[in-house]
């Protein structure tokens, strides 16, 4: 079972922001292999890296956009995961998960909370910087509504009142 | 339309701007009071620009005016530059779960200070740049005959009287002519903007006048001129400037020099034989946009552009093969030398860099003494 992590306001939102800047980031690489081939004077090679740096950052923040849509929340009989492009990046077994909580995690945009599924209990310096658990924690920005009731089912822990009535969309 | 263009353009970098800003800074009041006081100021500066400046003299309230909507422009800008390189950072850090990274990263402190050092950093020479003129030689060899030897031709192009060039850039502009001893001077449009005053207009007729050589001085339109508001060209017959708008004249030595309107509709061919000038003698094509040269080789000997202020903004090489064919120097288009004056000022916001305001001379020399 599969979910988006976006919901879809945000989807529409972030597919014109990709739209956007893949259109940037084509044509500033144009520029960038025009200017190669233009060279009159220092100017223009000066010019030039500062093209290609543009080139180059807004195809990657393209990617990072692209990449962080691609991302899909990931359920199955063994366990709870987060999929990019189809591959399974993260992976928590059910009868493995100690704990259900919430979190923050940093992002570009600000610090953000999190549920977090984890082999084990966390203390307040670990659920305030979920970025530092690299292989026990799995994160999602919010619980499908059609999953609650099996997440419930399948976790050897209860699914907490204040998690269901906040995350669960 | 092109102020439109850029306050849209400035609307959409401060609304990106906006979008990358994590939400947790805009929850304090200071900062939302402080950026609101930021866009305001720099917004009002541009519409005095837009609206009032053009009725102002040379002074003290246009130079604030100016040099606010100056800082407001390159402070926006890197801004946004900024927040692109610390989204990029953020998502690279994470990658690597790199901690004290994200910590710099995550402070609000950090990155203003960041955006305003490196907004200094790039006001300093680009200032120096905009507001101290050179002279830019280039010696090319032309395979004609004429009645000299050689020609000197200088070439002053984009002044943007007023909220460009000020007064005093207009008598460091005189000064480097007359230093340069030209046969021909050239004005390659431009002169003036929607922001240009009547003030301006008789300070420009005035440096001008003061201005002498041998062949005279030539003048073809640029862009901007269809927005002044008060016309220019009384102003330039009056400082005894010929004005070429798709015209050509015949030189004392022989050499012709044709004037292209800024919208290239007529031929350089079709203009020469309206006017009856020898395609045989030398040829130097005067026209503002660097479009359409390498449809110049074998018609002219020399095409002279200005328009693209050189780099006026080290970003600005995005724009390099939808807007121009070249942005400064020299550059061949076949037999065609084709040279890009950088331009005595700036539009927009008063800096320049990597490229600087220059009085652009160039020293012909043909290949031998004809008719």
């Amino acid at each position: 079972m599969t979910c988006r992590t976006y919901t879809k306001k945000e989807t529409v939102f972030h597919m014109f922001y990709i739209a956007f800047l893949s259109i940037c980031g084509v044509l500033s690489a144009y520029s960038a292999v025009f200017g190669v081939l233009h060279i009159c004077c220092t100017e223009d090679k000066i010019a030039l890296c500062f093209t290609i740096f543009f080139a180059l950052l807004i195809l990657a923040v393209d990617f990072f956009e692209c990449r962080a849509m691609g991302a899909q929340l990931y359920m199955n009989e063994e366990g709870i995961g987060v999929r990019r492009f189809g591959k399974t990046k993260v992976f928590i077994k059910w009868n493995e998960i100690k704990e259900v909580g919430t979190g923050n995690i940093p992002t570009p945009f600000g610090s953000k909370e999190r549920v977090y599924f984890c082999d084990r209990e966390l203390d307040e310096n670990e659920k305030s910087d979920l970025i530092i658990l690299k292989y026990h924690t799995v994160h999602f920005s919010y619980i499908p509504k059609e999953w609650c009731e099996k997440i419930s089912e399948r976790l050897p822990v209860p699914l907490a009142k204040e998690i269901k009535e906040k995350h669960v969309r | 339309m092109m102020w439109i263009v850029l306050i849209l353009a400035l609307a959409a970098m401060s609304a990106l701007t906006v979008i990358q800003t994590p939400r947790e800074w805009l929850k304090h009041k200071l900062l939302r009071i402080l950026l609101l006081i930021y866009h305001t100021v720099g917004i009002t500066s541009i519409a005095l620009i837009l609206f009032a400046v053009y009725r102002m003299k040379d002074g003290v309230l246009r130079e604030v005016i100016i040099w606010t909507e100056t800082f407001y422009f390159t402070l926006t800008v890197f801004s946004l530059i900024l927040s692109a390189v610390r989204y990029f950072g953020f998502e690279l850090a994470r990658h690597f779960r790199h901690r004290k990274i994200l910590k710099i990263l995550s402070s609000q402190t950090a990155f203003f200070l960041a955006a305003i050092l490196i907004s200094a950093a790039y006001m300093v020479p680009s200032v120096h740049n905009a507001t101290t003129l050179r002279t830019v030689t280039y010696d090319i060899q032309v395979d004609k005959t004429c009645a000299a030897d050689t020609l000197s031709v200088a070439v002053v192009s984009d002044f943007h009287i007023g909220a460009g060039a000020r007064h005093s850039e207009m008598d460091q502009m005189a000064e480097l002519i007359m230093a340069a001893k030209p046969d021909v001077i050239l004005i390659d449009g431009d002169i003036c903007d929607s922001a240009s005053s009547v003030y301006d207009l008789e300070y420009m007729e005035e440096t001008l006048n003061k201005l002498n050589c041998r062949y005279g001085i030539f003048y073809a339109e640029g862009n901007h001129e269809a927005e002044c508001r008060f016309n220019p060209d009384p102003y330039l017959r009056r400082a005894g400037v010929t004005i070429l708008k798709d015209e050509g004249v015949k030189l004392e030595n022989g050499v012709n020099i044709v004037g292209r309107k800024n919208a290239l509709e007529v031929s350089v061919e079709q203009i020469m034989k309206e006017c009856g000038l020898d395609s045989d003698a030398p040829t130097v094509v005067l026209q503002h946009r660097t479009k359409g040269l390498s449809q110049l080789d074998g018609i002219a000997d020399l095409a002279i552009c200005g328009h693209t202020h050189g780099y006026q903004f080290p970003f600005l090489g995005v724009l390099m093969p939808y807007e121009r064919d070249i942005s400064c120097g020299h550059r061949m288009y076949g037999k065609t030398h084709a040279i890009v004056s950088a331009g005595v000022a700036e539009w927009g916001y008063r800096t320049k860099w990597p490229s600087q305001s220059d009085v652009t001379v160039i020293n012909i020399s043909f290949k031998g003494v004809g008719q």
